[in-house]
């Protein structure tokens, strides 16, 4: 499905980037991934995508320095070959209510929601608009669409991927390139390890599976879209939440 | 025991009966009528012994205060496994019986008789013949403790002083398994400051320490501990600090020896991030040493908290004390905190009301957070937040919650206790009974319970005062 498509991932180390990674390493792609604090799960998951014979690159990148993720956009094509998807799945959240979230609180949470997904965007677009082809897969959240018990300013950041999600579709379809958003729901394994039971009860009773999702199921919609199968599908926002 | 409601009124001369119970004669030991007298603002329990007369001794200092208490909500908590049939009234079939009112929350476990000190005012028995509790021993009294209790929030080992027991961390190492969680080992420092390699060996493996701590002045540590050990205390601390291990400063006021010393504790609390918790404990005149120790004066837990307000400059005031939830109102007060490492302390009544707080605090000595408290706490945290209050609060708060959810991979349940450790402190207000005091009502809640055998928990002060001095090889053997 994927074979010898070179990909990148970002925020590739946690349990739903890990989980696309290895979607994609297993549906034939070279895969770059960062990662930000987990640099032991990063290097171990390098290993097991090479055992596939698979090339995968690891790096840390802070996704608020423009920088340095021009210089790892100019790395992975050098290592890896001209990239044909880009998976934005880096996120942050903390766990605050709206009282204790301060300016500075705010600025960072935007910052590295929405600032690493415009500036790796930007650094691997301009790549695919001169290949004429492309691929882009945004990481939301089913808190930028429904009400729910999060932080606002996760919320926020959240909310504003759609609207990025579709502007740059707009803008970079005449090249061939797809934008999507996938919206996933509560995931084990991902910040969704916050809830408390009480939240993870509500959620069950109001997902018609009565259960949250797994990473590897919000993997297998990233890698369907990363393909040539999506062909025709562009612009949209595609809940995985088990039906809410 | 029966009680009635009463407004107190202010004469000094007015008596009220508060209720009637049992007791126990300090001279003969019989078991005997007590009640429960209001003398103005003042609250006695009188005894009256055939033989040997009658007796009061102070319980409450203040009737408001007792009044007040006395309404809080219990948590009633039935002990899991109690001795086959009650036998005889309390405190006579402990074991516990099925009268007891309250599971077992501290199970207090002696390992050794042996201590390094002869302190007067100990309610414990040193034996010529030191005796080393084998770990085969303390692993099957542990065995029973979570047969009997389906498992406990925290342990204490104590002795005579454990650190001397030559297998201490073989025991500590029995005593890390499933159904246990925090570890508290009991100490009076000397062996932390003189062997280093011992507080190592605690912090790696996660121990609790309680250390012993009545004065830092020269003179009264030799009326207290029969020594000057003060020395020992400031290198025990200093250990302490170095390893970060947990500690609880145990405290134990003596009327009229250092009840001016309130305000270091306090400080110590406030600024020292390895010091968790300051149990006050009042002297109780029983035992070994304290039996014989004089002036006899008890002082009751509101006195306490009075003291503390005064030595905080009303900081911590006596409205954020409130009775332990599982205890006796005239045994334990607490008052739970919010810390930072700027070195304050904030009552956590300033932000949630004492039943929100008792409701985190049924199940024993550690708080629970629940979805309930949760809830509270946010509706809580809003109304300071917007009335533009206790920032200092907020603040922590905040540093707390960054602590619990880090950025990255979530940590684990214990990780996220632990973190939390760090921003609530505790002062409890602990006060033994001792014969004067003793009245059945109170024991029969007691939940801090020794393992006095493979088949027996018995409340503590029935141990102290009933238990104890039979016992081959942790009382006077007689």
């Amino acid at each position: 499905m994927l074979a010898d498509r070179t990909i990148v991932v970002t925020g590739g180390s946690g349990a739903i980037g890990a989980a696309i990674v290895r979607g994609l390493a297993a549906q034939g792609a070279h895969v770059a991934l960062t990662y930000k604090r987990g640099k032991e799960r990063a290097e171990t998951l390098q290993s097991e995508i090479t055992a596939l014979g698979r090339r995968c690159l690891v790096a840390a990148v802070d996704a608020c320095d423009g920088k340095a993720i021009e210089g790892f956009a100019a790395r992975v094509e050098s290592e890896l070959g001209p990239v044909d998807v880009l998976v934005n799945n880096l996120g942050s959240t903390q766990v605050l209510p709206f009282a204790l979230i301060e300016e500075s609180d705010w600025d960072e949470m935007l910052s590295v929601n929405l600032k690493g997904l415009f500036l790796f965007s930007r650094a691997f677009v301009r790549g695919m608009i001169r290949r004429k082809r492309g691929v882009i897969v945004n990481l939301g959240s089913l808190a930028g669409h429904r009400m729910l018990e999060v932080p606002v300013h996760y919320a926020t950041a959240k909310a504003a991927v759609t609207g990025f999600t579709l502007s740059l579709a707009k803008e970079v379809s005449r090249y061939g390139i797809r934008v999507n958003e996938v919206v996933p729901g509560l995931i084990k394994g991902g910040v969704g390890l916050n809830v408390t039971d009480r939240q993870l009860a509500a959620y069950n009773e109001h997902c018609s599976l009565g259960r949250p999702g797994r990473p590897e199921e919000v993997a297998d919609l990233v890698v369907f879209l990363a393909s040539e199968r999506a062909s025709y599908i562009n612009a949209q926002s595609i809940s995985i939440d088990g039906g809410i | 025991m029966e009680s009635c409601a009463l407004r107190p009124s202010g004469d000094a001369n007015q008596v009220n009966y508060l209720g009637q119970s049992r007791g126990l004669c300090r001279e003969c030991g019989d078991r005997v009528e007590v009640r429960y007298v209001a003398r103005g603002q003042r609250v006695y329990l009188e005894r009256l012994c055939p033989k040997h007369g009658k007796h009061d001794a102070l319980v409450a200092g203040d009737l408001s205060w007792y009044l007040e208490a006395m309404s809080h909500d219990v948590a009633p908590c039935p002990p899991r496994k109690v001795r086959a049939e009650k036998q005889a009234p309390c405190p006579d079939a402990c074991g516990p019986c099925l009268f007891h009112g309250q599971r077992c929350h501290l199970p207090v476990l002696p390992i050794t008789n042996a201590c390094n000190l002869r302190c007067p005012i100990c309610f414990g028995y040193n034996r010529s013949a030191p005796y080393f509790m084998p770990p085969e021993e303390f692993a099957k009294r542990l065995d029973f403790l979570l047969e009997a209790t389906g498992g406990v929030d925290l342990i204490n080992i104590t002795g005579g002083e454990p650190t001397l027991h030559p297998q201490l961390l073989d025991i500590l190492r029995l005593a890390k398994r499933p159904g246990i969680g925090r570890i508290t080992l009991n100490t009076n420092g000397l062996g932390l400051g003189r062997r280093p390699e011992l507080a190592a060996a605690l912090a790696e493996l996660g121990i609790y320490v309680v250390l012993s701590l009545d004065t830092l002045h020269r003179e009264r540590s030799t009326v207290l501990h029969g020594a000057d050990i003060v020395d020992d205390k400031q290198r025990a601390l200093a250990t302490l600090q170095k390893h970060a291990i947990p500690t609880t400063i145990l405290h134990v006021l003596v009327a009229g020896v250092n009840e001016d010393e309130m305000p270091s504790w306090l400080d110590l609390l406030a600024a020292e991030s390895f010091v968790r918790s300051l149990t006050i404990q009042t002297m109780t005149y029983t035992g070994q040493g304290g039996s014989s120790f004089g002036p006899r004066r008890p002082i009751p837990v509101d006195e306490v908290e009075r003291m503390i307000e005064g030595a905080s400059a009303a900081r911590i005031k006596v409205s954020d004390f409130m009775p332990l939830p599982t205890a006796h109102p005239l045994c334990y007060g607490v008052s739970y905190l919010f810390s930072d490492e700027a070195g304050s302390l904030h009552p956590m009544t300033r932000l949630l009301s004492k039943t929100e707080i008792a409701g985190m605090a049924r199940d024993g000595y550690l708080l629970h957070p629940s979805d309930e408290s949760n809830a509270a706490m946010k509706v809580a945290l809003d109304r300071l937040w917007s009335e533009g209050a206790e920032p200092d609060i907020l603040r922590i708060l905040k540093n707390m919650l960054t602590a619990l959810y880090p950025p990255g991979p979530p940590i684990d349940v214990y990780q996220r206790q632990r973190a939390a450790e760090r921003f609530v402190k505790t002062i409890f207000v602990h006060a033994h009974m001792d014969e004067d005091t003793y009245e059945v009502g109170r024991a029969m809640r007691c939940p801090d319970q020794v393992v006095m055998d493979r088949e027996h928990l018995v409340g503590a002060c029935n141990f102290n005062l009933i238990y104890r001095m039979p016992d081959p090889l942790f009382g006077a053997g007689r």
